[in-house]
């Protein structure tokens, strides 16, 4: 049985602010840097 | 951090990228605040992005990809799988939503299908949603039952350290 909870956190410090934005900017730079590989032709694509 | 990764075609001239990334201890401890008893837990973060930008992606990439994140999930036994919608713009006709509350909505429908298709199955979900003062977005933490306690004390910590009610 699956079960969901859901918190709501609608005025969020600047702390958790800047760790958001901070988190979503080292993503940004991760997928970029997987989009590269790729295109140079250094990884596999999945075909499912 | 440690990170998995694939590439997803959808037969249609496009790829989904997708990663997981894998929190290390210093995360865990000092930003989740998650207790020392519980240092063998695994949490590892979603990322997902087209190839393509401007071109659409075919339903049969997302299916895979569901796939992919079940079997990642099935083979951590001590993992916490979280989404956190990014806020970058999208190249869609859904305009009437924000970018991260149209990539909560679809994620969140990807999920069920999954579940209803019985890829997936005992996984409990978490909602988180940020905002809307100051910044808005939406998360998702999928867990087992074994780890509901270490969910409630990040959600704990969550709540009454970085909110400002």
């Amino acid at each position: 049985m699956e079960t969901t909870n859901t918190i709501h956190i609608p005025n969020p410090s600047p702390e958790l602010v800047a760790f958001l934005k901070a988190a979503q900017e080292r993503k940004r730079e991760r997928m970029q840097n997987l989009r590269e590989r790729f295109h140079k032709g250094e990884l596999n694509v999945k075909e499912l | 951090m440690e990170r998995e990764e694939t590439l997803i075609s959808d037969n249609e001239g496009n790829h989904l990228l997708v990663a997981l990334d894998f929190y290390d201890e210093d995360y865990k401890f000092a930003v989740l605040n998650i207790p020392s008893e519980f240092a063998d837990i695994e949490i590892a973060d979603i990322s997902i992005e087209k190839d393509i930008l401007d071109k659409p992606i075919g339903y049969k990439a997302f299916a895979d990809m569901c796939g992919w994140l079940a079997t990642r999930f099935a083979n951590h036994r001590n993992v916490i799988i979280t989404f956190i919608c990014s806020i970058d713009e999208l190249v869609t006709n859904h305009t009437t939503v924000s970018p991260q509350k149209y990539r909560w909505d679809l994620f969140d429908l990807l999920y069920k299908r999954t579940v209803s298709q019985k890829i997936i199955a005992n996984v409990n979900i978490q909602d988180v949603i940020i905002g809307p003062k100051g910044f808005q977005t939406y998360g998702q933490a999928f867990y087992r039952d074994i780890h509901a306690p270490i969910v409630h004390l990040i959600v704990a910590h969550l709540t009454s350290k970085y909110s400002d009610d």
